[in-house]
């Protein structure tokens, strides 16, 4: 590659890193629930992108690319801050469902009440589903983690979520380990 | 096929596209026949509405792109004099930071309780500093022999309503105070923190309370049953 395309290519690269800020960000959010911590950690993000682009050798993985920095750097957040969490702590089952939540909250506030609920790890494969709409594979490999974890998660996370925001509808449908297990060999 | 064949993992990942073809054609036969599996797929789908509504708008503060990595401390640090004006977050953004933050999640209160108000204050408009003073008064005269408890806490840029030399309501802080026995101005630890970073001292008014941060102080009293309101929702006194 010549040297104009080097550099075209770099400012391409550094135009998708900039772009990528505000998706960054919602799903930082979802993770921490703080925005002002959120904004920090896609700074932080975006200036380590910008510093390793080079490394990135295919760039069609960017998207995942930056999202495992994301990861990287609010586990390194945590992990300064409260080094013995429980980050799959299963808490919100634990916990009186969504009529403890007040009412007066607008359906914003109440979905990030009730994601903020949600055990950590839970919430950092819902946000890459739900918010990103990344696959299971791409989950899997941003987070470090089996594709079968990210489904469990995934799923338990909803119907904590459905538990919390719609407790008349949270029966669930009669779920076992044995049924899980199976539909884990059943994915893609 | 019976829906109890069918577990949520399997139904989540029909909805993420995440089974296999023949495993998708064979529940969306048994949806065709079980009208509540279609429901329980349709309440597992709206989670997806959920995020997207409570997310999904959410934007970024404004920020040039960043030349180089720069360091936890050093990062925090010289951003904590513009991000003093950022709250923390509105409403449900305020709460999950402290749901996160906080080692016992999510228990709010059965009931909110009219006569004990938390008011929260996280920007610094003196606007909205006269809003709330104005609130805080009317509602302890209008109140005075219901027994009401009423406490104002500020972070963020609405930490200038405590301080000495950052707030032109200064003296009517003060005379509420003096006034009322059954108010308290509270001041976010997170929020003095911040601007301890930034090399400014706080300078509390005198009698302002401060131990916890806002977020863990609102949880605190939601769970207690008190009534939470927001600067913003009180333009309609």
């Amino acid at each position: 590659m010549g040297i104009i395309s080097c550099i075209k290519s770099g400012a391409a690269m550094r135009s998708r890193i900039a772009a990528s800020r505000e998706r960054l960000y919602r799903v930082a959010l979802a993770w921490c629930g703080d925005d002002m911590l959120a904004d920090d950690l896609v700074q932080e993000t975006l200036s380590l992108a910008l510093q390793k682009v080079h490394q990135l050798r295919d760039h069609e993985r960017l998207n995942a690319w930056l999202y495992s920095i994301l990861n990287n750097r609010w586990k390194q957040y945590l992990r300064s801050r409260r080094p013995h969490e429980d980050l799959d702590d299963d808490r919100v089952c634990d916990k009186p469902g969504p009529d403890t939540l007040v009412d007066r909250f607008e359906i914003v506030s109440r979905v990030r009440m009730a994601v903020a609920a949600l055990p950590l790890e839970q919430r950092r494969v819902l946000a890459l589903v739900d918010l990103e709409g990344f696959s299971y594979n791409d989950v899997a490999e941003i987070l470090e983690i089996p594709a079968g974890t990210v489904m469990s998660r995934l799923h338990r996370a909803r119907k904590g979520l459905i538990r919390l925001l719609e407790p008349d509808q949270a029966t669930g449908n009669g779920a076992t380990n044995e049924n899980t297990s199976a539909s884990l060999r059943r994915v893609k | 096929m019976n829906k109890h064949h069918w577990d949520d993992a399997t139904l989540s990942a029909y909805i993420d596209g995440e089974l296999d073809a023949g495993t998708q054609n064979a529940l969306l036969e048994a949806m065709a026949h079980d009208k509540s599996l279609s429901e329980e797929v349709c309440r597992l789908r709206r989670t997806r509405d959920w995020m997207r509504s409570g997310f999904g708008s959410a934007e970024p503060p404004q920020r040039a792109l960043p030349k180089a990595r720069a360091h936890w401390p050093r990062l925090r640090s010289g951003l904590a004099a513009s991000l003093m004006a950022l709250a923390i977050g509105v409403g449900g953004g305020l709460l999950g930071y402290v749901c996160a933050e906080r080692e016992h999640p999510a228990g709010m209160a059965q009931a909110t309780d009219p006569n004990r108000i938390v008011l929260h204050i996280g920007d610094s408009d003196p606007k909205h500093f006269g809003v709330l003073l104005d609130y805080t008064e009317k509602f302890l005269n209008e109140h005075r022999n219901d027994g009401v408890k009423v406490e104002v806490v500020a972070n963020a840029g609405g930490l200038d309503l405590l301080r000495v030399h950052g707030s032109a309501y200064e003296a009517r802080v003060r005379a509420i105070n003096e006034k009322y026995d059954n108010v308290q101005f509270i001041a976010c630890m997170n929020a003095i923190r911040n601007l301890e970073k930034a090399g400014i001292d706080a300078d509390l008014i005198q009698d302002v309370h401060t131990g916890e941060t806002a977020v863990d102080h609102i949880v605190k009293r939601l769970r207690e049953g008190w009534t939470y309101r927001k600067v913003d929702s009180l333009s309609d006194i």
